[in-house]
């Protein structure tokens, strides 16, 4: 990793309407020589929801056990409130867990699975019953305490872990991958449920998940992990229009890197976000004459290799721009997004750069055509490769 | 930190030395002192073995006799599996049930039944006697050994193979037929391959039952000696250095069959089918066959079942009222009304059910606790738990008995030797060490299936080890629970071969008091205890057969 990696999340704390309430310092857990975790530092708000968004093997899964406390951590803390928890049992926490796979005891009724904590902590029989009758109200399950597990549908049953979960009205609510036991049909409406009843109680919640779509409908601030690292936190426009890193940029929608070097660096007032200030004009490698105006979260050096990361709805045809042929067209309807091989046109685009532009009418396969790039500015980052 | 010492390490490891003081300890003290290690350790008394031609032969007997009853186990138990599973007819399910009660028949019973209807007075006997028919024979020797052996352990093969098609995922006959295979390359090439891990299963347990099988040849034998009723002939005899060789060499036979037969075993197991895999293809056919597969299925579900019924029949013939008739002349209830009031005769009943009740209970705790541990400690000390549970299923009953006898009769308590024998307590220890591989390793497999979640769901919701404990382990391994204790507990109810050798005239349970009755020619009420015992075997068995879904 030669990019610095950002770390935006204090500032947006303190600057939205959170106190924290979270807060994890250089957390690190290796498994053998494998490092899972490597110095997270992180701040949750209370009340804040945030998602912990990375593909599998980037270890946010490892997080979720390590705030549980399945897992101790090699080194940093974890503080709830001001709190150390990592020394403590799961059970000590006072943490509620929604699983994966629900784990909804299954010799229980919906009401006795409600009721385990609450008796877990010697609450009275009578506080358990009015705190289920609440529970059942608020994940929609109204008189369907008495059933088995097995007797109700996987949307019910992702219904019950949470109010379990929430029983003991606990600090902090961790969610692991909390919609993939559905069918892809219940996940979109089971997600706007699910964010209504964890914000209607108000509690500060972590929940991971591997799909973009799912932490930007549920989170507040979106946590990208990757290969261990956190690679930036934040807003869902801002980790879309300002990714701190490659990866981001990469992982969150869809774009390609092109070789560019900077013809231009003098400072710009032309910003999308504090952390972008530093506009850039940089000469394609591709097609040399061709300039295009980025963001840099640096100053740039004149003459520096860089590549350009641009979205495909900042591409247009145009008049002047970028020479290349259309290789492919995906159509969708009210959009359609058309592969550009760059450079001369020879058909066969092997080693030219390929662009994808998204556009309101499909051009033909194997016409030439012109590209320009407005808004939003492509991303300049320093070349990985020298 | 110093709770996670204490279940982590010296839990277990307590736990891992009582169960070496009870299960691995005796063996060694018997290997020691089979060769005298005290003394200075000496090779006579094997030396007296090898010299012995009648030990070779006894040695030499049992290994074929094992082998020989593997064999007709699997010619009885597959092919009923096949009628069974792949077949529909009438009486299918009812059938398919009841044959496979005798794995749950204490063996000294089944011997009993079998001697009842085919021995030189029995049923059939006096049925031809009674048609005018002269016949005699006898039921004696390694014939009449085979015939009880795979009458009774065809069960194996049967419960295996047809658990195996059950899961046998149709489509792979549809694939071989497809791709152009006959009906016999696709049952040599696909079918009897993926059997094979249930063959192997079934012939490493008909192979172990076998070798350690002593009823048959002691009820049958004759001057026909195997091992098991060798050593106990010699420690009858007083001959308990020769007991201990025996011993030693019996379990030496056991745990090479084990090795070999494990070699069978290609590891991997059938799962039941994925998604979409259409339910289980059976055989439909009609006319003259469906008329032969249903009289083939009742046929030999009867003749499987002839000696349970002949036991029942047995058990209610009064005291000589049966001389020379072909059926007995009067049927009431007397001979149970003198086991229950006579207090000589009820005596036995009520210490088996004491002492297999201890044991048991003793069995289901420790087998529980050990099990947890060996399920969570991915170490070296996991898997000697593991491997210790394991050990008392691998060694014969015979050689368990001489092993505990020979350690439990001195009292050194600085090396873990007490007295107990002559004491009510050495045989409910006994039957408890015989339990532990079936409490231990069902509850094992039982916590290897269970989902790891489900404790820690209980964990984040604050509940502490205990109320992990008595709120979410043991209801849900409840059905296992139950299944191991009633299978270990009739196991124990019926035991003769530890009996015998460890048994007091205080604690003599119901095994040898059928034996006494067979010997003072009142086999009434011997049948009366082998009923009193298979019911109880077979409720069990029916609850048990229920809970593991054939």
């Amino acid at each position: 990793m030669t990019e610095a990696v950002r770390r935006d999340d204090a500032e947006t704390a303190e600057g939205g309407d959170f106190e924290t309430a979270l807060t994890i310092e250089s957390l690190s857990k290796s498994f053998g020589t494998q490092r899972v975790l490597r110095g997270i530092d992180l701040e949750v708000g209370r009340g804040e929801i945030i998602a912990l968004l990375g593909p599998s093997g980037s270890g946010k899964t490892t997080m979720l056990r390590l705030l549980a406390g399945f897992e101790q951590p090699d080194e940093g803390r974890i503080l709830m409130e001001g709190r150390e928890v990592q020394g403590l049992a799961p059970e000590r926490r006072g943490f509620g867990l929604v699983f994966q796979n629900y784990a909804l005891f299954p010799h229980l009724t919906v009401s006795e699975n409600i009721a385990f904590g609450p008796r877990s902590s010697g609450w009275s029989r009578e506080r358990t019953a009015t705190r289920i009758t609440e529970l059942l109200e608020l994940v929609d399950l109204e008189g369907l305490g008495e059933r088995r597990i097995d007797q109700i549908s996987g949307g019910q049953q992702q219904r019950v872990a949470l109010a379990r979960a929430l029983a003991t009205d606990p600090a902090l609510l961790m969610l692991d991958e909390p919609l993939s036991n559905l069918d892809p049909s219940l996940r979109e409406r089971t997600r706007a449920e699910l964010r209504r009843a964890i914000k209607r109680v108000g509690i500060t919640t972590v929940l991971v998940t591997h799909e973009q779509e799912e932490a930007f409908d549920l989170g507040d601030r979106v946590a990208v992990l990757d290969q261990g690292v956190l690679q930036q936190v934040a807003s869902a426009p801002d980790l879309y229009e300002s990714p701190a890193t490659r990866f981001v940029a990469s992982f969150i929608g869809r774009g390609p890197f092109l070789d560019a070097r900077v013809v231009d660096a003098s400072p710009s007032s032309t910003t999308v976000s504090t952390d972008l200030s530093h506009a850039v004009e940089v000469e394609l490698e591709a097609q040399p004459g061709v300039v295009w105006t980025g963001l840099a979260d640096r100053k740039m050096d004149m003459g520096a290799a860089v590549e350009v990361f641009v979205r495909p709805e900042a591409l247009s045809l145009s008049a002047e721009g970028l020479v290349g042929r259309v290789q492919s067209v995906r159509y969708l309807g009210a959009v359609s997004y058309a592969r550009v091989v760059l450079g001369d046109g020879q058909p066969d685009g092997n080693g030219s750069p390929v662009v994808e532009i998204m556009l309101p009418r499909a051009p033909g396969v194997g016409d030439l055509v012109t590209v320009a790039c407005g808004s939003p500015l492509p991303r300049i980052f320093a070349a990985t490769g020298s | 930190m110093s709770s996670n010492l204490t279940s982590r390490v010296l839990v277990p490891v307590g736990l891992a030395l009582l169960l070496m003081w009870i299960a691995g300890y005796p063996l060694l003290m018997t290997l020691l002192e089979a060769f005298d290690w005290e003394a200075g350790p000496t090779l006579g008394y094997f030396a007296e073995f090898v010299e012995r031609a009648d030990e070779w032969q006894a040695l030499w007997r049992t290994t074929w006799i094992s082998v020989l009853s593997v064999v007709l186990s699997a010619l009885i138990g597959v092919p009923l599996a096949f009628l069974f599973e792949r077949a529909e007819f009438p009486g299918r399910q009812v059938l398919g049930a009841l044959v496979a009660l005798p794995v749950a028949l204490p063996p000294l019973v089944g011997v009993i039944a079998f001697l009842f209807l085919y021995g030189e007075s029995g049923l059939v006997a006096r049925s031809l006697q009674g048609l005018g028919l002269d016949v005699s024979w006898s039921l004696q020797g390694a014939g009449a050994i085979l015939l009880v052996h795979a009458y009774s352990m065809y069960v194996y093969f049967y419960l295996f193979v047809r658990s195996a098609l059950a899961r046998f995922d149709p489509t792979l006959l549809e694939a071989s037929a497809v791709l152009g295979a006959s009906r016999s390359r696709t049952f040599f090439t696909v079918i009897l391959p993926l059997l094979r891990p249930a063959l192997a299963g079934a012939s490493l347990l008909v192979f172990m039952t076998s070798v350690a099988s002593f009823s048959a040849p002691y009820i049958f034998g004759g001057g026909f000696r195997v091992m098991t009723t060798q050593i106990v002939t010699s420690k009858l005899n007083g001959d308990v250095e020769m007991a201990r060789v025996e011993a030693v060499m019996l379990a030496i036979l056991a745990l090479v069959g084990l090795l070999i037969l494990r070699r069978i075993d290609p590891g991997w197991r059938l799962r039941a089918g994925g998604r979409g895999v259409a339910a289980r293809s059976q055989v439909r056919v009609g006319g003259v066959r469906r008329a032969l597969l249903l009289a083939a299925g009742w046929l030999g579900a009867l003749v499987l079942l002839l000696p349970h019924m002949t036991l029942i029949l047995i058990s209610l013939v009064p005291p000589n009222t049966w001389t020379v008739e072909a059926f007995p002349p009067i049927l009431d209830l007397s001979n149970y009304g003198r086991l229950l009031s006579e207090a000589e005769r009820l005596r036995p009943a009520v210490n088996s059910l004491w002492m297999a009740g201890v044991a048991t209970l003793g069995a289901l705790a420790l087998g529980l606790f050990a099990a947890r541990y060996a399920a969570r400690l991915e170490s070296p000390l996991g898997r000697l738990l593991e491997g210790l549970l394991a050990v008392p299923w691998a060694i014969p009953g015979t050689v368990f008995a001489i092993s505990l006898a020979t350690t439990f009769s001195v009292d050194r308590p600085l090396v873990g030797r007490v007295v107990l024998i002559g004491t009510p307590w050495l045989l409910p220890l006994a039957y408890l060490v015989r339990s532990l591989p079936i409490t231990g390793r069902s509850c094992l497999a039982a916590l290897r299936q269970l989902d790891p979640t489900l404790e820690e769901a209980s964990a984040a919701l604050g509940a502490g080890a205990w109320r992990r404990l008595t709120a979410v382990l043991l209801p849900i391994l409840k059905p296992t629970l139950l299944a191991g204790a009633g299978l270990a507990f009739i196991t124990t109810l019926g035991d003769f071969v530890t009996s015998i050798v460890l048994y007091t005239y205080e604690t003599r349970p119901i095994s040898i008091e059928v034996l006494s009755s067979l010997r003072l020619q009142e086999i009434g009420v011997a049948a009366a205890y082998g009923v009193l015992l298979m019911v109880l075997s077979a409720a069990v068995f029916l609850v048990w057969g229920r809970r593991t879904a054939l």
